[in-house]
């Protein structure tokens, strides 16, 4: 083969090489940020920001020298493919010791941007003699590269594989390539071969030791004893027996169910909680003279709804829908969430289905007469969905004329002023249901402040009638569970659709009232880590 | 204006709205479709991707770089207006976004993966590489920073298109006016060309929320106060 044409397959597999890996080890950062921190618009936006401006920097950076040669541009290459094999373990090993330092995330991509911008301006320079070195060509290969490592790397690695070995196989996977080109080329010296050798092999230990590092931070879980702990499609999972650390429950075992590193249930007082979201509106049904045969229950994969629906007597069937078939598996396999869930998941009446509660909504066409949502806290805009005017529409096409709806709201606490306000988060659900014609109202589980919203299509329900009917208007017997006040002050806010989501803005604004970082409502030891 | 500074603005232009079209697209096909990192990679790796034919396609405009390039930004300040209201009504009839969106995806993306290498070959310094690549990177970053950082928190989606779509239509403004020495005779076409997609860009973005309420109301029943 002549030398041109060696030298332009060299350059353009170099540069495919160094684009694809700097662009899939920004994506595989950001996606492991976002994941941990919940906030993808914005970690998404600027570590794609921080990625492109060490590119200009980069390209900037390449007049500095003044004759670069093939040598220079393979040493780049190979620094890029040991840094993308580290990266997640930078990030997770900085996670667990410091928490949400964006400065982690950014630095990260920005080594890699700053390497990836050199590329295309140095390619071209070393490659200015040769005719068929052309900057269409450069950036149409480069462009396509990137497709088809995201492709490759984040949908047919990540999933089964996780963030931090999904970086260590692409950086052994591009330095592999890069070996090939040092050997085909004849640059393959003894020093050479040794930095090839270690880029290739150095990252999984890295990672290894990071990964299974105790990390120092345990959020007053200083002996919990980790029972499961497993990477799903959809989020981690964790069960942990613990010590309470409650002044009126001191020293007392409990078992906590931790979803991406938020308490799904934890053992001790999660009864209240599922007094409140599924025995509630079973009452206000049977008020307003109604009875409850088809119950639909969205979310609620631990199976505690369910359970608790199936002790009323006139119940013939129990939809569940939850995303997550690992947590489906766990609920109605483990022991431990068996005894607590009362084998719900096994039992005849109800049918566990593993499916996008958003979309089974829109394609169904049963009738239910309680429905019961149990989605996490709307704290990303993947869940602040599953919140909106759009989605409560579907629901409500499936609720029969004297059914009602119970839905998890999130935290009731204001800050401004706890003893009258509630926070924006739950008004913004109840007056979005409003925004649709329908009844709602909003009351809170008095222990742990988490609030929930009761709606219906029967204008003529009476929120302070039934509430007193059933004992829960003010805070005395059964309101030292569950309560409902009418004099609650609200705070004006918009309401959540698809365009907007302003939700997720309330849910964020709620955080940074709160004065803790976000990281501190998750868990922090490296055990509730995305993988 | 010299014409290799009105060059460098154009890109600083160009990437600033290329970035935040990508980030636009893959943050609404996040809202209407879930799976936040599923959509992101895939709006920006298929983005980048049609970038990447874009650029391949520019060789073939590199005798008619600017008339090339004013076509070009017209399209995308036209895209832009119709790519939300279009996305939002076909989910709306129950049918799945995906074919719309990978419709503007590969559309949008081809545009804007032309712009670098016609305005690198429209410029008159074979040396300026570096720095046009410096102001492409440059208004990426402030792109990507300004799309969380400002235009999300203080305007709605659809208002947010109606603006990077003006940001197409001013970058095809200053191209037309620092450049209408090379357009000869037609350059009134081309003006004319360029005023029409600001006047469209203009009025799409003074009745964006609006729009996005009536659509809201019309197609869900929702009642806004």
């Amino acid at each position: 083969m002549n030398e041109p044409k060696r030298q332009t397959i060299t350059l353009y597999v170099l540069s495919v090489l160094a684009s694809g890996c700097g662009f899939v080890s920004q994506m595989l950062v950001s996606g492991y940020w976002a994941t941990t921190f919940s906030n993808d618009v914005h970690h998404f936006s600027v570590n794609l920001a921080c990625y492109f401006l060490c590119m200009g920097l980069g390209s900037l950076l390449f007049t500095r020298w003044k004759s670069p040669d093939l040598d220079l541009l393979l040493r780049l290459t190979i620094g890029l493919c040991f840094w993308t094999g580290i990266s997640i373990a930078i990030v997770r090993h900085g996670i667990s010791y410091y928490g949400e330092w964006a400065l982690l995330s950014i630095g990260t991509v920005a080594v890699s941007g700053l390497i990836a911008g050199t590329i295309i301006p140095l390619t071209l320079k070393i490659g200015e003699a040769n005719p068929k070195i052309k900057l269409s060509v450069l950036f149409f290969l480069d462009y396509t590269a990137a497709i088809f490592f995201t492709l490759t790397f984040t949908f047919v690695f990540l999933v089964p594989l996780g963030y931090g070995m999904t970086a260590v196989i692409l950086s052994a996977f591009c330095t592999l390539l890069v070996a090939g080109l040092v050997f085909w080329e004849k640059k393959a010296t003894g020093p050479v071969l040794i930095v090839l050798f270690f880029v290739l092999l150095a990252p999984y230990p890295i990672y290894h030791g990071v990964r299974s590092s105790s990390a120092p931070r345990m959020d007053n879980r200083g002996d919990a004893k980790v029972l499961v702990n497993k990477q799903s499609h959809y989020q981690k999972i964790v069960l942990t027996e613990e010590t309470s650390d409650s002044p009126h429950l001191a020293g007392l075992k409990k078992h906590v169910l931790y979803l991406d590193g938020f308490v799904q249930f934890s053992s001790i007082d999660e009864q209240g909680y599922h007094l409140c979201i599924a025995n509630i509106p079973a009452s206000a049904v049977e008020f307003m003279g109604g009875t409850i045969k088809k119950a639909l229950v969205l979310g609620g994969g631990d199976g505690l709804a369910a359970r608790n629906l199936m002790g009323i007597k006139s119940i013939e069937s129990i939809t569940n829908v939850e995303l997550d078939p690992e947590v489906i598996s766990l609920s109605r396999n483990s022991p431990i969430v068996r005894m607590y869930n009362l084998d719900s998941f096994r039992n005849e009446k109800v049918k566990v289905v593993a499916a996008d509660a958003f979309r089974w909504v829109k394609e169904s066409n049963e009738t239910f007469d309680l429905i019961v949502i149990d989605f996490p806290a709307p704290k990303n805009i993947g869940i602040s969905r599953l919140f909106t005017a759009e989605f409560y529409s579907d629901v409500f096409k499936l609720l029969a004329p004297n059914g009602f709806v119970s839905i998890q709201a999130g935290p009731s606490y204001s800050f401004e002023d706890p003893s009258r306000l509630l926070s924006r988060v739950p008004t913004c659900v109840k007056d979005t249901i409003r925004s649709l014609g329908f009844n709602a109202h909003i009351y809170v589980n008095a222990r742990d402040e988490d609030s929930f919203v009761l709606a219906t299509k029967q204008n003529d329900f009476d929120m302070v009638e039934f509430t007193q009917n059933i004992g829960i208007l003010g805070r005395e017997g059964l309101g030292m569970i569950c309560t409902y006040n009418p004099n609650w002050e609200q705070y004006e806010v918009e309401i959540n659709t698809l365009n907007t989501l302003e939700l997720t803005n309330y849910m964020r604004v709620w955080f940074e009232q709160a004065g803790r970082p976000f990281f501190y409502y998750r868990g922090s030891h490296s055990v509730f880590l995305p993988e | 204006m010299k014409s290799s500074a009105s060059l460098y603005i154009a890109a600083g232009f160009a990437a600033f709205s290329g970035i935040a079209y990508e980030l636009l697209l893959a943050s609404y096909a996040t809202f209407l479709l879930g799976a936040s990192i599923v959509q992101y990679s895939l709006v920006i790796s298929l983005m980048m991707a049609s970038m990447g034919l874009g650029s391949l396609v520019s060789d073939r405009f590199s005798k008619r770089p600017l008339k090339a390039l004013l076509t070009i930004e017209s399209c995308l300040a036209c895209f832009a207006v119709f790519a939300l209201p279009t996305l939002y009504w076909v989910y709306s009839q129950n049918i799945s976004p995906h074919l719309p969106l990978l419709l503007f995806v590969i559309l949008m993306g081809g545009g804007l993966g032309m712009e670098i290498p016609l305005i690198n070959t429209l410029s008159d310094n074979p040396k300026g590489l570096p720095k046009l690549l410096f102001w492409d990177y440059l208004g990426g970053f402030i792109g990507g920073l300004l799309f969380p950082l400002v235009l999300v928190p203080r305007m709605g989606f659809f208002q947010i298109a109606g603006l990077l779509s003006l940001a197409n239509s001013v970058t095809g403004l200053i191209l037309v006016i620092s450049h209408r020495r090379r357009l000869g005779q037609a350059r009134y076409f081309w003006f004319g060309l360029v005023v029409a997609s600001l006047i469209l860009s203009i009025g799409y973005l003074s009745v964006a929320k609006g729009l996005r309420l009536e659509m809201e109301t019309t197609l869900f029943g929702i009642k806004h106060p």
